[in-house]
């Protein structure tokens, strides 16, 4: 069972990453009904990722204070309301440089989570600093 | 360090490979609709999936042997194999995508064939290489 649920969570995860720099290249007015539609899954995906990760964190040996699983929650989250935030303001995004902005950050905030999630340790590691 | 920093790229380059084949889909799905040809400029995925794709199989050939599996493991034999069918179907079904003329029900069907098996071995590849199992 936990083979199926990390199967379903890997395909998830690269789903993510691939719709978001998909939606990258339909930045335009073009595309906005497109993009929205894609929005609206990826809020699906990633829930559904979120869900999967989470069933596998016991099993994995982890627990919810590993702090790079308390990282990934975070920017899953921020991710989520980012693209929640295009779904409503899709028309002003579609037409300028911003959509590509946002994009681009949610490309990158996903690529914190792979990095946080192969090395098992958080990349913006703030206690180190002190 | 440099085996988790290849893994990292085998996933974005994965991911890049996944963007392509979804973008294919949209455009075989226009073509399907619509029945009307494809522009060459919105062959976006003929240029994506082949760099991506040899990435993959050099970046995935790389760890294999930094971790130093042995190449007769299961999981090893059926991710390569799902691979080149998927390598040899995807490229066909771009290929007639690309080529083939409109309003032809055997090349319809063959190109949903192909899809199909596309993204079956895409799955199971994915599978193997998730869980080293079986």
């Amino acid at each position: 069972m936990i083979n199926i649920i990390k199967f379903a969570h890997i395909l998830l995860a690269l789903s993510l990453l691939g719709l978001t720099t998909y939606c990258l290249s339909l930045t335009n007015a073009k595309h906005r009904t497109e993009l929205v539609f894609i929005n609206k899954n990826l809020l699906i995906i990633g829930f559904f990722a979120l869900l999967t990760g989470s069933l596998l964190v016991y099993p994995k040996h982890f627990n919810f204070h590993t702090p790079w699983i308390q990282a990934a929650y975070l920017l899953l989250i921020i991710y989520g309301i980012t693209i929640g935030l295009c779904i409503k303001f899709s028309k002003k995004i579609a037409q300028t440089w911003i959509g590509r902005c946002i994009y681009l950050t949610l490309i990158a905030i996903l690529m914190i989570i792979i990095h946080d999630a192969v090395m098992k340790d958080t990349f913006l590691n703030f206690s180190d600093s002190r | 360090m440099f085996y988790d920093i290849l893994k990292i790229l085998h996933i974005i380059s994965a991911s890049l490979l996944l963007m392509s084949v979804i973008h294919a889909f949209r455009l075989w799905l226009t073509h399907f609709r619509s029945h009307q040809s494809i522009r060459v400029n919105d062959a976006i995925g003929w240029a994506l999936f082949l760099p991506t794709a040899i990435f993959q199989l050099a970046s995935g050939f790389t760890m294999i042997s930094l971790k130093q599996y042995a190449m007769s493991e299961f999981w090893i034999i059926g991710s390569m194999s799902s691979f080149m069918v998927l390598i040899i179907s995807w490229f066909s079904f771009l290929y007639l995508l690309f080529t083939a003329p409109p309003k032809n029900r055997f090349n319809e069907a063959l190109q949903i064939t192909l899809l199909l098996t596309t993204g079956i071995t895409l799955l199971v590849m994915i599978f193997l290489m998730a869980n080293k199992i079986l």
